[in-house]
């Protein structure tokens, strides 16, 4: 039971990471720096600009943020 | 859960490694530390979720297909050089009781391991604000 709650848990945390990983960060990253850039395009960069940020060694998110969310876990 | 609370600048969230497996568990986090060193902590996580091979090969096989620098790699599992790190988060665990996995905590108390998590969040930074303000 306890394995399958961690299961479903990991798996609905990891599965929006790694989406949100796989959509093309240098792509958007180049677009940054484009001023002629459309405003659909500034807020696509924007959004995946912060997606990168918050992509860090075992931690995700603002480090200002108010809440810290700490999970202790195995990978077996 | 990601888009939710930690997108959107509510929550960070942290993963801390307990090793209740044995050598298994300590080879999975070393080379996911290991990984870290070259920028894909997260690659070897979500690896280790979605595998059961945590053999060293299956580890230096990984850092090729990432374009890592798999001598560098290598090194890095073989002389066990996050061991101290990894070992130090599964004790400080134990200490506080986080026997069982996954455990979370919300700003050190306890949290849901399900859906509900995501509204203890948004409660907690709701009332954190409020007393802000």
């Amino acid at each position: 039971m306890n394995h399958c709650l961690r299961s479903t848990f990991l798996v609905m945390l990891f599965s929006a990471l790694f989406l949100a990983a796989c959509s093309g960060g240098d792509d958007v990253a180049q677009e940054t720096g484009t001023q002629t850039a459309a405003p659909q395009e500034v807020e696509s960069a924007e959004a995946q600009a912060r997606v990168q940020v918050i992509r860090d060694r075992a931690s995700l998110g603002d480090p200002n943020a108010p809440v810290v969310i700490q999970e202790y876990s195995d990978f077996l | 859960m990601i888009d939710e609370l930690v997108r959107t600048g509510l929550a960070r969230f942290e993963y801390r490694h307990i090793l209740n497996h044995g050598p298994p568990s300590v080879a999975a986090a070393l080379a996911t530390e290991c990984g870290g060193d070259q920028g894909r902590w997260w690659d070897f996580h979500d690896h280790y979720m979605t595998t059961q091979d945590f053999s060293r090969d299956g580890a230096v096989a990984l850092a090729a297909s990432l374009s890592l620098d798999t001598e560098q790699f290598a090194q890095c599992l073989d002389n066990e050089v996050h061991l101290e790190l990894v070992e130090g988060q599964h004790r400080a665990a134990a200490q506080a009781g986080f026997n069982r996995t996954p455990t979370i905590r919300i700003n050190g108390e306890g949290g849901a391991v399900n859906d509900a998590l995501i509204e203890q969040v948004q409660e907690l930074a709701a009332q954190l604000e409020s007393e802000e303000g």
